[in-house]
């Protein structure tokens, strides 16, 4: 009887727990499946034989890819085309890449995956799922030549039913919970660390007599478990803590230097421009200096002021270490391995590295 | 050479020899300047009966003033004064002791007879007849007198009207001196300027190794025509201005220069001279001065790109002048050269120092008269020019820079200043010499008469010393009794703060390969390229320190602060992995408020300095019979350094016995410029010519050459224990050998020939064999005197003498250990060899000390801070 109504729960309430949404497309001729991994950091793109993985951050309830760059590499993957992908998922966040509307839309599935397939392709049992419920000679927003809007009604249709059967399944299963629950009512609730001597004195009243050392023993293991499970928590409590502050750490500087840093550089590499491009590369170069020292618990005094700079935060006493370096410092007061970086700039006349600290030197406004 | 010294005193201020030589020898040049007093009559030139003219003429004999008749004549100008030997009166009258009864001898008593030298009788003449003569007018305020007594024979001058704006028609005064001996005329002149006080000028410059500096006295330029007290010049503020005047500077320019020391009258002694030097050398040897100073010499260097442009031109840096003294060869990195028909003929150093120095010397004299022409506008001058010198410098040295200033004024008379320059003297003294003189000014010393006063000058680089004992009647009468002096002072304690630094990287390294490495590498080679700000940086660093000093007390808890010393994350024991080079280091040392003597470099530096001063001295102290010390003057910025302080006065309580009341240490802002303020005062009667008086060295027995104690072995690194161990090879060789003071004849010459002679600060051997030619039984007497030339050994007999051989110096200069004037150089000249910290292998890395509370409040005596950290560049 139980394994009956778990079949017919599966089944009915299906839709709700699909693993995976298929996106069917016109004339499309590959498969691709887009799966969120790793909690969410991660986004795996496979696209027949060629998979590709993707390192995401969150903004707010949004996943987003690292740069614009990581977008392009994954809609040559999936080999669909950014407007297509607009146009489908029009619904979506519009500050959003195409690519990383691929991502979130896949993050609204249970098993965070969507798949895109050529249309009229028909996967596994989880993947039927959105035929009943989309079935319409395309997807939503699919790729034929009409839009969305015109299959509205159909799609309606489709839903309803799907509604229907998932709270059908719902309540079966609510029902079987209850049954469960109240079967198990009768038992005495346990707690993970209930005292194990009311057990033991119901268990005592049944067992022999001659378990008994064995049963001291086994609390004693369980006491001494429970002890151990108690530090780990408190272990895992603060190593979580830990965690979240090297995350949050790391998502500050990290946005921070793909904004101040990566971006630019890049930017500066697709103008042409020397001059931008030395200065990027120098910042990013003195910046990944201050970083490692920081990281390896090797900081020089100025490190921190470097790293502050990149948070936007002011930097309590790492300045004193800092020497500014513009037109009015005298050659003669310029060491000779800064000097080899002035001249540098100087050659593709840059006014400086703004506030970025070399060698606990700042040079700017040359 | 056949001539006759005679001491004389010129002016009541000047002690020389003068050079009686026969007729048509040239004579130096001996042009003295005169200040006329308002008020009394005055000495022009005295001879004090008490002196003996010395013969430099075989067969001839020394000639006492006891015994000279005189004649004084003056004649258009000229006054003429004969010396002559007087006929003696009566002989001695003492009764001869009756004759001893004849020993009867045995023959064998015979062949242990030795005949007894004849004792010469002595003859005692009458005074000679006391003279009182009106000479003439020398000029129309002027009229000489001659004076004759039992005391001295004097030339002199009073005041026939008042002195007053109105000039001298008359300066120049000659007195010709005769002496007539054994039918022979031998004759000498000297000229005399007497200058009016409206006239008179007196400029002392102190070219120091750190620091040079001006002083200038003159008469107040009204009725009432007062002296002075002298004035200490700007000397940087006119190096400038004659910079802009003859635009080798732009004259609105207002750029700071290297070369200035704020908030002081000083100038910095920093010269670059350019590697490619233009100009046309005839004959490079015989050039005088470097040529196109304008393109050439640096001696201003602005501070905004200044270095790094004369860099860029290559200009080389002159490392310090006085202590390379003697030690070019040490630069020979440092090279230079000429073009002479499209050729560039390369020369060294040694070739060229010379003449940068005369042409320093130049510009900086030039520089004052240039502003006094300009600001006097019609004015004459004569001009008294007296130039300190270190003790390092022999009489040849004394004798070369003389000339050269005597050609500088030749120069400036004749061309740019002719018709103002009437007259000039030139004058060397003794840097510590002149700090006594000095002393003696102040209002608040005591000084005896007759006593013995040591003072001992430590600067920047070289540390000199003198003994002077103050006159019988007069305390003025000032006697150089010693003078010496030797590379070692304020750098190199600043070097050894430098041992110190690196001796500790090196111990707190995770291994010894890679702290040299790191050394060598980061902390060496910055020092000697031309990365100006982090070696400014790092000496600054490292001045500061040794001016922050912490005594033995609290050398654990200095220990802890450097222990626990962090830039950023980053202590000395990660500085080598992970450090930014020498830039971590210095933000290391940054972080440190003081040093201590953590392995003993510094102790060993003090105590070599006080070490080598005082036995040297002592020296004195042991083998002059009529020493008596009345106080000993600590002078020279080395001595703002307590420990040197303090060893010193321990050393000199130690080992001469003098109590330590006696010893004055002069107060920080005295310390350098006592000695320039010190030389104007005529009251003083100083023989500035002399290096010191002789002391025989006597080596070994029976040997024909001197044998001198095995030399150390001449590699320049000094192991651990016999650390500054060569300093004392001179000295322990002096501890060896008997030591003969030679005042008053009293050289032993039997050993003669296995004799060295310390003057001063150099040793001499005698040249030539004849003066070891004996004949057998004959006593001999020798001496030594020195003369313009040289020092000369006169062997007498009978008081004839009857050999004269000149002393040589002995060239010590490859003996000499460079390990001591390589730190002196510091950080202008670095050698990896001379790191004794680098060199040595017994350094172990240490534990590390657990973290240690600093200590609160004062500690014990070696509070340094100045407040004034003198700064490399």
């Amino acid at each position: 009887m139980k394994n009956f109504l778990l079949t017919l729960l599966v089944f009915c309430t299906g839709p709700l727990f699909v693993t995976a949404q298929h996106w069917r497309i016109n004339g499309y001729k590959d498969t691709a499946a887009i799966t969120i991994v790793n909690e969410g950091k991660e986004v795996k793109v496979q696209s027949g034989a060629t998979a590709a993985t993707f390192p995401l951050h969150s903004e707010g309830q949004l996943l987003r890819l690292k740069s614009s760059a990581e977008n392009e590499r994954l809609l040559r993957l999936v080999k669909v085309d950014a407007a297509r992908i607009d146009k489908e998922y029009h619904d979506l966040d519009r500050s959003l890449l195409a690519g990383e509307k691929l991502i979130n839309k896949a993050n609204t599935f249970a098993g965070k995956k969507l798949m895109i397939v050529p249309e009229g392709y028909n996967g596994g049992p989880d993947e039927n799922v959105d035929e009943t419920a989309n079935n319409n000679g395309g997807e939503a927003g699919g790729v034929n030549e009409t839009p969305a809007a015109d299959d509205g009604g159909n799609l309606w249709k489709d839903n309803w039913m799907t509604l229907l059967l998932a709270a059908l399944g719902v309540a079966l299963v609510s029902a079987l919970l209850t049954r469960m629950l109240v079967k198990n009512k009768k038992a005495p609730e346990a707690a993970p660390v209930a005292d194990p001597e009311p057990v033991a004195v119901a268990a005592a009243g049944k067992e022999p007599k001659g378990n008994a050392a064995e049963l001291k023993k086994v609390k004693q293991e369980l006491a001494a478990a429970l002890a151990e499970l108690e530090q780990l928590q408190a272990t895992h409590a603060d190593l979580e803590k830990k965690l979240n502050v090297n995350r949050s750490f790391d998502s500050s500087y990290f946005n921070e230097a793909f904004r101040k840093l990566v971006a630019p550089m890049h930017e500066a590499l697709e103008s042409g421009s020397r001059k931008d491009t030395l200065e990027a590369v120098l910042k990013m170069a003195m910046h990944f200096s201050s970083l490692t020292r920081y990281k390896i618990a090797k900081k020089q005094a100025f490190d921190e002021a470097n790293i502050y700079y990149l948070l936007n935060q002011k930097a309590p006493g790492a300045e004193v270490a800092v020497t500014e370096i513009d037109r009015t410092t005298p050659e003669d007061k310029i060491p000779k391995n800064i000097r080899t970086v002035t001249d540098l700039l100087h050659e593709q006349g840059s006014a400086g590295l703004d506030d970025t600290i070399l060698s606990g030197y700042r040079i700017k406004n040359l | 050479m056949n001539f006759y010294s005679l001491p004389i005193i010129i002016n009541d201020r000047r002690e020389m020899l003068l050079e009686l030589v026969e007729q048509y020898s040239t004579t130096r040049n001996n042009s003295y300047i005169i200040e006329v007093p308002s008020l009394t009559s005055f000495n022009l030139l005295t001879l004090l009966r008490e002196n003996t003219i010395k013969t430099f003429v075989e067969q001839s004999r020394d000639i006492p003033l006891q015994q000279i008749e005189t004649e004084c004549t003056f004649m258009n100008g000229i006054v003429t004064l004969r010396l002559f030997e007087a006929v003696p009166l009566y002989i001695n009258n003492t009764p001869e002791e009756p004759a001893a009864p004849k020993e009867k001898l045995s023959y064998e008593d015979l062949e242990d007879f030795k005949p007894k030298a004849k004792v010469q009788q002595e003859e005692v003449f009458t005074p000679v007849t006391e003279r009182n003569e009106q000479l003439g007018h020398a000029n129309s305020h002027l009229a000489l007198m001659f004076e004759a007594n039992r005391h001295a024979i004097s030339v002199k001058s009073r005041q026939i009207r008042e002195i007053n704006q109105e000039l001298f028609d008359q300066n120049k005064l000659t007195i010709r001196v005769v002496l007539e001996v054994n039918q022979q005329s031998y004759s000498s002149h000297i000229d005399l300027y007497l200058s009016h006080p409206a006239q008179f000028i007196g400029i002392a410059l102190d070219f120091g190794s750190e620091s040079s500096q001006m002083a200038v006295k003159r008469y107040t330029n009204d009725f009432n025509l007062l002296e002075k007290k002298p004035e200490i010049e700007n000397l940087f503020r006119n190096i400038v201005s004659f910079h802009k005047s003859n635009g080798w500077l732009e004259q609105n320019e207002t750029v700071d220069f290297y070369q200035e020391e704020k908030n002081t009258n000083f100038y910095k002694s920093l010269f670059f001279l350019k590697e490619q030097l233009s100009g046309h050398y005839e004959d490079i040897d015989k050039e005088v001065f470097i040529q196109d100073v304008k393109d050439n010499l640096k001696m201003l260097v602005n501070t905004k790109d200044g270095f790094n442009t004369l860099t860029r031109q290559k200009f080389h840096q002159l490392p310090n002048l006085k202590i390379i003294h003697k030690h070019e060869d040490l630069l020979n990195g440092i090279s230079f050269e000429i073009e002479k028909q499209g050729y560039g003929i390369p020369i060294k150093l040694s070739e060229i120092k010379q003449k940068v120095y005369n042409t320093i010397l130049q510009v900086m004299i030039a520089s004052f008269l240039k502003k006094e022409f300009i600001r006097y506008n019609n004015a004459t001058r004569y001009i008294r020019l007296m130039l300190l010198v270190p003790n390092i410098y022999d009489t040849n040295d004394i004798n070369y820079i003389q000339h050269q200033l005597n050609n500088i004024f030749k120069e400036l008379s004749e061309n740019e200043y002719r018709d103002k320059i009437l007259a000039w003297e030139v004058l060397t003294i003794s840097e510590s010499d002149a700090s006594f003189i000095g002393y003696i000014n102040k209002n608040n010393t005591q000084i005896q008469k007759d006593r013995d006063y040591i003072i001992i000058d430590s600067g920047k680089g070289t540390t000199d010393f003198s003994i002077i004992r103050t006159g019988k009647g007069n305390i003025f009468d000032l006697k150089p009794v010693y003078r010496n002096g030797f590379s070692g002072a304020g750098n190199m304690i600043t070097y050894a703060v430098f041992e110190t630094l690196l001796h500790y990287i090196r111990q707190t390294a995770h291994t010894s390969q890679s702290s040299i490495k790191y050394i060598k590498d980061k902390v060496v080679r910055i020092l000697t390229s031309d990365d100006l700000e982090r070696k400014n940086n790092l000496y600054s660093e490292l001045e500061r320190l040794k001016f922050n000093y912490k005594g033995a007390n609290v050398k654990a808890q200095v220990r802890g602060t450097w222990d626990n010393a962090k830039s950023g994350d980053i202590g000395f024991k990660d500085l080598i992995e992970f450090g930014d080079g020498i830039n971590t280091l210095i933000s290391l040392l940054n972080g440190i408020e003081n040093v201590a003597d953590f392995y003993n470099y510094i102790g060993e530096t003090c105590d070599f300095i006080a070490g080598s001063t005082v036995s040297y001295l002592k020296l004195i102290k042991d083998n002059k019979k009529d020493f008596n010390c009345a106080g000993i003057i600590l002078t020279g910025r080395s001595f703002m350094f307590k420990p040197l302080v303090e060893k010193m006065k321990e050393t000199l309580v130690q080992q001469l016995g003098v109590r330590e009341e006696q010893i004055n240490l002069l107060s920080s802002n005295e310390l350098k410029d006592i000695c320039i303020k010190g030389v104007f005062n005529n009251s003083i009667r100083l023989n500035a010519e002399m290096t010191g008086y002789p002391i025989q060295l006597i080596f070994g027995t029976e040997s024909n050459e001197p044998v001198a104690a095995p030399p150390v072995e001449k590699k320049p690194v000094i192991s651990r224990k016999s650390l500054f161990a060569r300093l004392f090879n001179d000295l322990n060789t002096f501890d060896k050998v008997e030591k003969v003071l030679a005042f008053d004849n009293n050289l032993n010459f039997d050993k003669l020939q296995t004799s060295q002679f310390l003057i001063g600060s150099k040793t001499y051997r005698i040249a030539g064999n004849d003066i070891f030619q004996r004949q057998p039984g004959v006593n001999y007497e020798a001496n030594v005197e020195f003369t313009h030339k040289g020092y000369y050994i006169r062997r007498k007999h009978n008081g004839i003498v009857d050999s004269i051989a000149p002393m040589k110096v002995i060239d010590d200069t490859e003996h000499n250990d460079l390990s001591l004037v390589v730190p002196s150089l510091f950080p202008n000249y670095i050698d990896e060899k001379y790191l004794n910290s680098l060199e040595r292998d017994d350094i172990v890395p240490e534990p590390s000390a657990g973290p240690v509370t600093p200590a609160s409040g004062n500690t014990s005596g070696n509070d340094n801070s100045s407040g004034q950290n003198p700064l490399y560049f």
